[in-house]
C-alpha cells in the first residue's frame, strides 16, 4: 500500500471526527485493557518469564545467522523449499512466481502482517492470481479495500452496522439479498463463503509467529483456525516470515506463547496454536505436497546494526497499541501504513523511511505506559527518542520548531541570561493574564488554547528573583 | 546543625515560571523533615524540551551544567517525577558515552529523589499539624510512576493530613495528554486525551485534583477552566505544605498581596 | 551475491561478525539423501551457546505445576468451553458418540480419525480425512496439557489434520494416561517420535472470532463444538 504517514497530523484530525471510528475505538479500549490484566494477574510467574525470553531472543539476534542457517537446514530435511528475499519486491516476486508456476487461480491467505508490509495481495491481484483473506478481520478490510488499523484485529475500526452493509453489498454475488444485523448471523455469512473459499484455493498462504529451528516447523497462531485451514487445504502452502521470527527450539516458543496470547486477547492460550513443518509426508492422507518458506529482511538487518535492534525483540502482540492514549485515540489508519501504535512508530519511519513519516516519532507523549505493558520489554519511548534524534538531526522537523528549540537551548546553557529572561516573560504574561488567572487565547499557544485555558502564572516573579529576595532580607 | 542533610532543591522550569508557591512549599517540607535546603542559582531546566525533541547536543549541555551545578549536595530533590526521572535516569543515559562525565553522572544519579518520595523513603516528616479538609484525587504522572515508582508515596503523605479524603478516579494512571511539546504539536490529540481525563476526574466527586507534575497539573486545570468546572488544582506540595491560601491553579488572584 | 548470501552478511556485519563466512555443508531437500546428517555437519560449524540450545532446552521459567493434571485439564477445559464427559473404557465411546450427537441433535455425516477403527463402529461409517461435508469427526490426540486445557494432535494417516478443522463438530478421545502437566511436556513426546509430524496442532476450544467489536462470536472457520471423551486410567 502507499504509505500515507506524511499526513499523519491531517489524518488524526479526521480520525478524531469519525464517529464511526470513535465508536469502535471505545469496544477496543474496553475489551482488550481489562482482559489482559486478568490473564498476566493470574500468571505469578509473569515477570520472570518476561525476562527469561528477553534474554533468550538478545541471544537470537545476537546468532541470528546461525539460527537462520539452522532453520533452514531443518525445513529442508523436512522436504520444504526456503526462498530469501531482500525487499518487498524480491518477497513478492518470488511468490507470484511460485504461484504462476502452479497456474494458480485463489489463493487462501491467513493473516500475515509481513504480507501486508510487502503488499502481497497487490502483487497477486497484479500476477492474475486472486488472493482471499481468510480471517474475518482481515476479509472484512479486504472488502472494504481498506489496511488494518490493528496488528491482531485489522477491522478494529469497523462497527458491526458497517460490516453489515458490506457483506450486503459484495454478498449479493453468493446469493445474499437481505442485510444481516446480529453479529452471529455475519460470522456465519463470513463462514459459508469462505469454505468454499479454502476447499477451492490453490495455494495457502499464511504468516508465522515463530520459526523454531531445532524441528524447521513455523508456529502458527490463531483463533478462528483460518491459518490452519489455508495450510493443510491446498495442494501449495507458503509462508512468508520476517527473519526476526526465529526462536531457537519448542521450549523457547512455548515460553513465547506464554505472553502471546496474554498480551494480545487475555486469552491463556489462542485457539489454535499449530507447529507445521513441510509438505505431506509419506503414508499422510491430506496436507499440502509443497511447502516454500520466504525469509524477509526487508530492513530488518539494518535495524539488527543500530540502536533500533531492541525493536527486534517484537512478536506483534498489539498490547502496545491497546494501552496507547494516542492510538486510543486516532486509531491504527492515522499512522498511515500497515503498522500503527507504538510499534508502529517505531517501526514505519523504518521501512518506509523517516522522510516519509516524520511525525510519528513524535506523535507520542512518551508516557511509558506501553513499554510497561511490552511483554517483550522493548522500550519503546527511548526508541522514539532515536528516531525524533534522527528527525531534528537530518532536519525533518518545522523550521519553526528547530529555531524555537535552539533559541531556548542556548538561553537554558547560560543561567543568567535565562534567569533575565524568564523573569521578563513572568512580568509581561502576569501584566496580561494574573487578575483573571487564565489565558483564553495567547499569541503562540494557540495550540494549547484551542481547547484548553492557559493557566496564568501565579506572581509577578518567578521562583528565582522571590527566593534571591527572600535570602537577601534575611 | 551540621548534621541535617544539605538537600540542593531542583525548582523545574515551570514551577520557576508558573508556580513559585510550589518551590516554597518544597523548601518548608524539605526543612520540616529535618533538611537544610539551599537553591542553587546556576539551574535552569532539566532539559527534556531538547532531550525529548531529539536534540541531544544541547540536553548533554544542559545536563553537564545541572550536575555541576548540584555538586556538594548530599541529595537532589524536585517537586516533579518528570524532572527527577530526567535527572536520575536519562542523564547517565545520555553521559554514558564520556569518560570523566558517565561515572559521575551516575553516582549523581543515586542522590536525585522526587520530592514525595524523599519524604517518605528517605526522610520522615510529620505532617499532623496540617489540615486540608477537601476531598482529594491525584493523578499519577506518568514519567513518575513509571522511572521512578511514585505512586504509594503521594497518597500516604496525604492521608496523614488532616481532613483530607482521597476520592480515587477511574484509569489515574492513564496519560492526560500533556506530554511537554506533544501538547502543543498535536492540540487535537491533546485535546482528546485531556477531555477524557477532566471526564474521570469530574467523576470521581472530589473539590480538589493533584498531582506531583506541574506540567499534567496545567494541562488539566487548563481544560477544567475552560469546561467551567469548579474543581480546584494544587500541586501536591502546596497541600502538604498548608500552602493553600494562593488562588488554585488558574485562579484569579482575589487579591494584590504579592506572593 | 544472491539474497541469502547478502541477508546472511549484513546479519554477521550487525552483529559484529563481518569476518565470519557462511558454513559450506550443502543441505538437502530430501530427506533420504542425509539431509539429517548433514545438518549434524551445519550445527558443528556454530558457537558453543547456539549449539547448546538447538540441542538442549536451557531451564527457563515455567508456572507452576498443577496439584491435579485432570482436575485442572477438566477446568481449563471447560473455561474455553470444551464439554467433557468421562469414560470408563475405550469400549464405551461408539456409544458416547451416538449418545451425544442424539442429545446434541447432530445430524449428517460422521468421520472418524483411523486410528480408531478398532471400535465397534456401525457398518457406513467413514474413516480418514475429512472432506468438507461431513458434520461430525471423531479424533484420537497425543497428549492433553493441564496448564492451558489444550489438546494436542499430530497428523500422520492414522489422524489426518483435516478432522480437527473442517467438521463443524469435534470429538476427541483422550485417555486419562495421555494428560501432561505443561506445553513443554508436549515436545519431549514429540522429539521421541521418529520423525517430526507435518502438523502438531494444540487445540484450546471452539474456533472463536472477536473481529467483529471485539465481541467473541463462536465458529469462526473451524469447529463449533469441541467434546471430549476422557477415558479413565486403568
Amino acid at each position: 500500500m502507499e504509505a500515507k504517514s506524511i499526513q499523519f497530523k491531517r489524518n488524526a484530525v479526521e480520525a478524531l471526527d469519525d464517529p464511526n471510528l470513535q465508536a469502535a475505538l471505545k469496544f477496543a479500549k474496553d475489551g482488550f485493557i481489562g482482559k489482559r490484566t486478568a490473564a498476566v494477574a493470574q500468571l505469578p510467574e509473569w515477570n520472570s518469564i518476561r525476562n527469561d525470553v528477553r534474554v533468550m531472543k538478545n541471544h537470537v539476534l545476537d546468532n541470528l545467522d546461525h539460527y537462520l542457517l539452522a532453520y533452514e537446514a531443518a525445513v529442508l530435511a523436512n522436504g520444504g523449499v526456503v526462498h530469501w528475499a531482500q525487499t518487498p519486491e524480491e518477497a513478492t516476486d518470488i511468490i507470484a512466481t511460485i504461484c504462476t508456476d502452479m497456474n494458480a487461480k485463489t489463493v487462501a491467505k491467513g493473516k500475515s502482517m509481513v504480507g501486508e508490509e510487502v503488499d502481497l495481495n497487490a502483487a497477486l491481484e497484479k500476477a492474475g492470481v486472486v488472493p482471499i483473506e481468510t480471517d474475518l478481520g482481515e476479509y472484512i478490510i479486504q472488502l472494504a479495500d481498506e489496511p488494518p488499523s490493528h496488528i491482531i484485529a485489522p477491522a478494529i475500526h469497523k462497527t458491526k452496522e458497517q460490516v453489515t452493509g458490506l457483506f450486503h453489498e459484495h454478498h449479493r454475488q453468493y446469493g445474499l439479498h437481505e442485510k444481516i444485523t446480529d453479529r452471529a448471523g455475519l460470522v456465519a455469512e463470513a463462514r459459508q463463503v469462505l469454505r468454499e473459499k479454502f476447499l477451492t484455493a490453490d495455494v495457502g498462504i499464511t504468516g508465522a509467529n515463530f520459526l523454531v529451528a531445532e524441528t524447521g516447523q513455523h508456529v502458527l497462531v490463531t483463533n478462528e483456525g483460518n491459518g490452519d485451514l489455508s495450510s493443510v487445504l491446498p495442494d501449495t502452502h507458503i509462508v512468508i516470515a520476517g527473519i526476526e521470527k526465529v526462536v531457537p527450539n519448542l521450549d523457547d516458543a512455548s515460553a513465547l506463547l506464554r505472553l502471546l496470547a496474554r498480551s494480545a486477547t487475555g486469552q491463556h492460550f489462542s485457539n489454535y496454536t499449530s507447529f507445521i513443518s513441510g509438505p505431506r509426508r509419506a503414508g499422510d492422507t491430506d496436507g499440502p505436497k509443497r511447502f516454500h518458506v520466504v525469509l524477509v529482511d526487508n530492513k530488518r538487518t539494518e535495524m539488527l546494526g543500530n540502536e533500533l535492534r531492541d525493536m527486534l525483540r517484537c512478536f506483534r502482540c498489539g498490547a502496545c497499541l491497546n494501552h496507547c492514549p494516542v492510538y486510543g485515540s486516532v486509531g491504527g489508519h492515522a499512522y498511515g501504513w500497515v503498522y500503527s501504535g507504538p510499534m508502529g512508530a517505531v517501526v514505519s519511519p523504518v521501512m518506509i523511511g523517516l522522510e516519509n513519516a516524520p511525525d510519528l516519532p513524535h506523535a507520542c507523549t512518551l508516557n511509558g505506559r506501553c513499554s510497561e505493558v511490552c511483554p517483550m520489554s522493548i522500550p519503546l519511548p527511548s526508541l522514539l527518542r532515536r528516531h525524533r534524534q534522527a528527525t531534528f538531526e537530518r532536519q525533518l522537523v518545522s523550521n519553526a520548531s528547530r529555531y524555537g528549540l535552539t533559541f531556548w537551548a542556548a538561553l537554558a546553557t547560560r543561567p543568567r541570561l535565562y534567569q533575565l529572561f524568564t523573569q521578563s516573560v513572568i512580568i509581561l504574561l502576569s501584566r496580561l493574564g494574573r487578575r483573571r488567572g487564565y489565558f483564553k487565547r495567547l499569541p503562540l499557544a494557540g495550540g494549547w488554547t484551542r481547547s484548553r485555558d492557559l493557566p496564568a502564572p501565579q506572581g509577578k516573579s518567578t521562583f528565582m528573583a522571590l527566593y534571591r529576595q527572600r535570602r537577601q532580607s534575611l | 546543625m551540621n548534621n541535617k542533610p544539605k538537600v540542593g532543591l531542583f525548582v523545574t522550569c515551570l514551577v520557576d515560571l508558573y508556580r513559585p508557591n510550589v518551590g516554597f512549599a518544597a523548601i518548608a517540607l524539605l526543612e520540616k523533615s529535618g533538611c537544610e535546603v539551599v537553591v542553587p542559582e546556576t539551574q535552569t531546566c532539566c532539559g527534556q524540551p531538547a532531550f525529548n525533541n531529539g536534540d541531544r547536543a544541547s540536553t548533554i549541555k544542559i545536563a553537564k551544567q545541572t550536575i555541576e551545578a548540584f555538586s556538594g549536595f548530599d541529595y537532589i530533590v524536585a517537586p516533579s517525577g518528570s524532572c527527577a526521572g530526567m535527572l536520575k535516569h536519562h542523564y547517565p543515559e545520555l553521559l554514558m558515552d564520556q569518560t570523566q562525565w558517565s561515572d559521575r553522572a551516575s553516582e549523581f544519579a543515586t542522590r536525585v529523589f522526587e520530592l514525595t518520595c524523599f519524604l517518605v523513603d528517605i526522610m520522615s516528616i510529620d505532617l499532623s499539624q496540617t489540615r486540608f479538609d477537601s476531598s482529594v484525587t491525584y493523578h499519577d504522572s506518568c514519567s513518575g510512576l513509571r522511572e521512578l515508582n511514585i505512586k504509594a508515596q503521594p497518597r500516604q503523605l496525604l492521608g496523614n493530613i488532616d481532613g483530607v479524603s482521597l476520592n480515587e478516579m477511574e484509569d489515574t494512571e492513564v496519560c492526560c495528554g500533556f506530554g511537554g511539546t506533544f501538547c502543543v504539536k498535536f492540540p487535537e490529540i491533546s485535546e482528546r486525551m485531556v477531555s477524557d481525563k477532566v471526564a474521570l476526574v469530574e467523576q470521581s466527586g472530589a473539590d480538589v485534583l493533584t498531582g506531583g507534575d506541574l506540567g499534567c497539573l496545567l494541562n488539566i486545570s487548563g481544560r477544567l477552566n475552560r469546561m467551567a468546572s469548579p474543581i480546584r488544582v494544587y500541586h501536591v506540595a502546596e497541600i502538604l505544605a498548608g500552602m493553600i491560601d494562593e488562588p488554585a491553579i488558574g485562579e484569579p488572584t482575589s487579591t494584590n498581596t504579592q506572593p | 551475491m544472491n539474497a541469502r548470501e547478502s541477508i546472511l552478511c549484513r546479519v554477521r556485519a550487525a552483529c559484529g561478525r563481518a569476518s565470519e563466512t557462511t558454513p559450506n555443508v550443502a543441505t538437502s531437500t530430501d530427506l533420504s539423501s542425509g539431509g539429517i546428517q548433514n545438518r549434524a555437519r551445519l550445527l558443528a560449524e556454530f558457537p558453543e551457546s547456539v549449539r547448546q540450545r538447538l540441542s538442549n532446552p536451557q531451564p527457563m521459567t515455567q508456572p507452576k505445576k498443577p496439584e491435579r493434571s485432570t482436575d485442572e485439564l477438566i477446568r481449563q477445559m471447560e473455561a474455553v468451553q470444551i464439554s467433557v464427559v468421562r469414560l470408563q473404557s475405550t469400549a464405551d465411546v461408539v456409544a458416547a458418540v451416538d449418545w451425544y450427537l442424539q442429545d446434541q441433535g447432530i445430524e449428517g455425516e460422521l468421520t472418524v480419525a483411523p486410528s480408531l477403527n478398532a471400535l465397534e463402529w456401525s457398518a457406513q461409517t467413514r474413516f480418514g480425512p475429512a472432506s468438507g461435508k461431513e458434520s461430525t469427526s471423531v479424533t484420537t490426540a497425543v497428549a492433553a496439557v493441564a496448564e492451558t486445557g489444550s489438546i494436542a494432535f499430530a497428523s500422520d494417516e492414522q489422524t489426518p489434520t483435516t478432522l480437527n478443522f473442517l467438521p463443524e463438530n469435534h470429538i476427541v478421545v483422550l485417555h486419562e494416561s495421555q494428560i501432561v502437566e505443561r506445553i513443554e511436556d508436549v515436545w519431549t513426546q514429540i522429539r521421541s517420535m521418529p520423525a517430526i509430524p507435518r502438523a502438531v496442532n494444540l487445540v484450546t476450544g471452539p474456533s472463536r472470532t472477536g473481529d467483529i467489536e471485539q465481541t467473541i462470536e463462536i465458529g469462526a472457520h473451524g469447529p463449533k463444538r469441541m467434546h471430549v471423551m476422557l477415558v479413565a486410567a486403568n
